[in-house]
C-alpha cells in the first residue's frame, strides 16, 4: 500500500506482523513498544517524524486491547494509575524543560543518548541479578521455594515507611497504606525521564512500580498500559497535528497488535511474577546494545551500524514474541489435558493459622490445585493472642507443596484469623482451611473457627479435618439452585482425586403429618417421582462422560440427619453440599445446613458457594 | 487516503482529533470483539472481582 503523508510504499501484511510482534510484547511486558516500532518502521523506509508518530497512534489502539484484557485478569490498579498520571505529567513538562535547555547547550544529543543507555542497560542488568538471586535462593533450598514471586524490595520498604499525609491505600496492588506522594514522586521521576528521554517510558514505569511502589509484576504491567493510553492518546494527538502520523498504517498496525496483545495479556497467567521480569531485562538489555550500536554509528561515522542495531531488536522481539506465544499455547494445552473442563487457572486460597489440622488440608487443597492447574496462594495468619512461629509454618508448608510439586504466592497477614480469612478469601474460587473439629463444649454450641468461616463466607470453602486422603466422596444435591454447580465441582473433584462418587438427594418429611415417615427406599422413592429418577440419570451420565464412577442415592428425613447417616454408611471422607442458611447474626442464631454438617461431620467438607 | 492527506495539511488540529477518535474506536471495538473471539474458543478468563 501507498502512504500519502510520508510517502512510502509498504506492505499491509509486514504492518500487522509488526504490529503482532509489539502488542504480544506490550500484553506481556506492559510496555508501549515504541523502541522496536520506532526502529521497524524506520528500516522499512518510514522517515523518523513519521515513524514515531505513527508508532505513538499505534501504541495508544494497542494500550486500549491490552488495558482491557489486564482489566478482566484484574491487573489494572485505577486508583493507583490515576495517581501515577498526575506524577508522570508533571515530570514529562519538567524532563522537556530540561531537555530545552541541554539543546540551547548544545549537549543534548550525547547527554539524552548516554543516560539512555545506562537506564535500560542499568534497569536491565538489576533485574536480571534480582531473578539470578532469586533462582539461587530457590536451588538453595530456602522456603521461598514455594513463592513464585518476590513482591516488594529494600526501596520499595523504605518507600513504604514515608509517613507523609495523605496515605492512600491501593487494596488492589496489595498494599495496605502509602503516601501519596511516593506515588507522584515515582511517578514524577519516570515521567521526567521518559520526558528527558522522548520515550513512552513504559519500560522505566514497570519496574518503578515493582522495586519502588511494591506492586506485584502482572499489576504493574496493567496498571503501566492503562497510563500508557493516556500518554501515547497526547502524543499522537501532538505528531498528528503536524502531520506525522499515517493512520492508515497505524490503524493497520493496531489490528495485528490487537491480536497480539490477547496473547501477550493471557501470557502473564501462564507466564508470572519473576520469569516475566527475566524476560524483560532480557529485552531491554538489548535494546541498550542497540542504542549503543546507534551511538557508535553516529560517533564513529558507520551508518550502516544503526541498520544492524534495528536488525537486532528487531530480531530481539521476533524471538521473544515467538516464546510468548509459544508459552501462552503451552499453558493452555497443559491446562486442557489436565482438566478439559477448566477453561481458565482457578484461585485457591490456602489459609493456614500454624496448626497441624493446617498442614493437612494444604496437603489437600495443594493436590486439587495441582489437578485444577490453579494459581495458589499461602495465607498465614498470625493471631496477635497465640505465639505462631510463622517462618516455622511457612517452612513447613512450603515442604508439602514441594512435595506435591505445587508453587504458591505467600501472604502473611495478622489479626483475627477468621475475620482475615474470609477477607483475604473474597477474590478466590475456593478456600481451603484445617479444622480440629468441635473439642470443647463451648466450641460444640457456638462452632469453632472452620464453622465462623463457612456460615460467613464469600467463596466455597473447603474444610478438611482429620485427613488429607480421599477415599470416597459424598454430594448432596438438595438445593436446586446450588444443584448444577454442586454436580460439577463434585465431578470435577472426583475426577482429580480419582475417587467413586455418590449424590444424595433428601426428600424432607411431609410437613403435614412429621409423625409419619413413609420408609421409603431409594429405588421406591425413584418408582414415586420419575423425574427425579430422570434427573438421578442424567447426572449420572454426566459422570460417566467425564470418567467418573458415580451413583445417586435418595433418601427422605432431616437433610442434617440424613447426610450424616449415609456418609457413616457408606464411609465417604468428603461431602460436598452448596451454601445454604441466612448471613450475619442471624445466621449465627439460627444456623445453617452446610453449618451444621461442618460442625458434626467427621470429615471433610466442601460448602460450595452461591457465585460459583 | 488522499483525502486524508488533504485534511492533514489543510486542517492539522482536525487530523489530529480524527487520529485519535478512529484509533480509540478502533482499539475499543477490536478489544470488545476479541474478547469474543477468545471466549468462543474457550480461552477466556474470568473477570476477578475488584475490592
Amino acid at each position: 500500500m501507498y502512504l500519502p503523508l510520508a510517502e512510502v510504499e509498504i506492505s499491509g501484511w509486514l504492518l500487522l506482523a509488526i504490529g503482532f510482534c509489539v502488542g504480544v510484547l506490550a500484553g506481556f511486558f506492559g510496555i508501549g513498544g515504541g523502541f522496536i516500532v520506532t526502529p521497524a518502521l524506520n528500516i522499512f523506509g518510514f522517515p523518523m517524524a513519521y515513524a514515531i508518530g505513527t508508532d505513538l497512534s499505534q501504541i495508544m489502539g494497542n494500550s486500549i486491547v491490552a488495558t482491557f484484557k489486564h482489566r478482566k485478569l484484574g491487573n489494572v490498579d485505577l486508583r493507583l494509575g490515576f495517581f501515577m498520571i498526575i506524577g508522570t505529567a508533571i515530570g514529562v513538562e519538567v524532563g522537556k524543560e530540561v531537555v530545552l535547555y541541554l539543546e540551547e547547550i548544545g549537549k543534548v544529543g550525547s547527554v539524552v543518548r548516554s543516560i539512555y543507555i545506562l537506564l535500560l542497560g542499568g534497569t536491565g542488568a538489576y533485574m536480571l541479578f534480582d531473578y539470578w538471586k532469586f533462582k539461587k535462593e530457590e536451588e538453595a533450598g530456602e522456603e521461598k521455594k514455594v513463592v513464585t514471586e518476590r513482591v516488594g524490595s529494600k526501596l520499595s520498604e523504605m518507600v513504604h515507611r514515608i509517613n507523609l499525609p495523605p496515605k492512600v491505600a491501593l487494596p488492589q496492588s496489595k498494599i495496605k497504606s502509602i503516601s501519596l506522594w511516593a506515588i507522584l514522586l515515582v511517578g514524577f521521576i519516570t515521567g521526567f525521564l521518559a520526558g528527558f528521554l522522548g520515550v513512552g517510558g513504559g519500560f522505566i514505569r514497570m519496574p518503578a512500580m515493582i522495586y519502588a511502589l511494591g506492586v506485584p509484576t502482572t499489576i504493574a504491567i496493567g496498571t503501566d498500559l492503562f497510563e500508557i493510553i493516556f500518554s501515547s492518546a497526547i502524543g499522537a494527538f501532538l505528531y498528528a497535528t503536524e502531520g506525522r502520523v499515517e493512520i492508515v498504517a497505524a490503524a493497520v498496525m493496531v489490528c495485528g497488535s490487537a491480536i497480539g496483545a490477547q496473547i501477550g495479556a493471557l501470557a502473564t497467567s501462564y507466564v508470572r511474577g519473576m520469569k516475566i521480569r527475566f524476560y524483560f531485562a532480557l529485552t531491554i538489555l538489548f535494546a541498550a546494545i542497540s542504542v549503543v550500536m546507534k551511538q557508535l554509528a553516529v560517533s564513529l561515522s558507520i551508518p550502516v551500524l544503526s541498520t544492524y542495531a534495528g536488525y537486532l531488536i528487531l530480531s530481539v522481539a521476533g524471538l521473544m514474541t515467538l516464546n510468548i506465544t509459544l508459552s501462552t499455547a503451552k499453558g493452555v494445552i497443559e491446562e486442557r489435558a489436565v482438566y478439559p473442563a477448566v477453561k481458565r487457572r482457578l484461585r485457591i486460597l490456602l489459609a493456614t493459622g500454624g496448626s497441624h489440622h493446617a498442614l493437612r488440608a494444604i496437603r489437600l487443597g495443594a493436590r486439587l490445585a495441582k489437578g485444577y492447574g490453579a494459581e495458589v496462594t499461602l495465607l498465614v495468619v498470625k493471631d496477635p493472642k497465640e505465639e505462631i512461629p510463622v517462618a516455622e509454618v511457612q517452612r513447613s508448608a512450603g515442604k508439602v507443596l514441594k512435595e506435591l510439586g505445587v508453587k504458591a504466592e505467600l501472604t502473611v497477614r495478622h489479626g483475627n484469623p477468621a475475620k482475615e480469612i474470609l477477607k483475604a478469601s473474597k477474590e478466590y474460587d475456593l478456600l481451603v482451611i484445617g479444622s480440629h473439629g468441635t473439642r470443647s463444649i463451648t466450641e460444640h454450641l457456638l462452632g469453632d473457627n472452620a464453622t465462623h468461616i463457612v456460615e460467613n463466607m464469600k467463596t466455597s470453602t473447603l474444610v478438611v479435618k482429620r485427613k488429607a486422603e480421599v477415599t470416597k466422596i459424598l454430594a448432596c444435591v438438595n438445593l436446586p439452585r446450588y444443584r448444577e454447580a454442586v454436580v460439577r465441582r463434585a465431578i470435577e473433584l472426583a475426577k482429580i482425586l480419582n475417587v467413586p462418587l455418590e449424590f444424595l438427594y433428601v426428600l424432607p418429611e411431609p410437613l403435614i403429618y412429621p409423625i409419619r415417615r413413609l420408609h421409603l427406599s431409594s429405588e421406591e422413592i425413584m418408582e414415586l417421582y420419575p423425574e427425579k429418577r430422570e434427573a438421578a440419570e442424567e447426572i449420572i451420565k454426566l459422570a460417566k462422560s467425564e470418567g467418573v464412577k458415580a451413583s445417586v442415592k435418595f433418601r427422605e428425613g432431616i437433610p442434617e440427619e440424613e447426610i450424616l447417616l449415609e456418609k457413616r454408611e457408606i464411609g465417604a471422607d468428603l461431602v460436598i453440599l452448596g451454601d445454604s442458611g441466612w448471613r450475619g447474626i442471624l445466621g449465627e442464631l439460627i444456623g445453617s445446613l452446610s453449618g451444621h454438617i461442618v460442625k458434626h461431620a467427621r470429615v471433610s467438607v466442601l460448602v460450595v458457594h452461591r457465585k460459583a | 487516503m488522499e483525502t486524508l492527506a488533504e485534511i492533514s495539511s489543510e486542517n492539522p488540529t482536525l487530523y489530529g482529533l480524527i487520529v485519535v477518535a478512529i484509533i480509540l474506536v478502533e482499539g475499543l471495538l477490536l478489544a470488545l470483539f476479541l474478547e469474543l473471539v477468545f471466549r468462543i474458543l474457550g480461552i477466556e478468563v474470568k473477570e476477578i472481582p475488584h475490592h
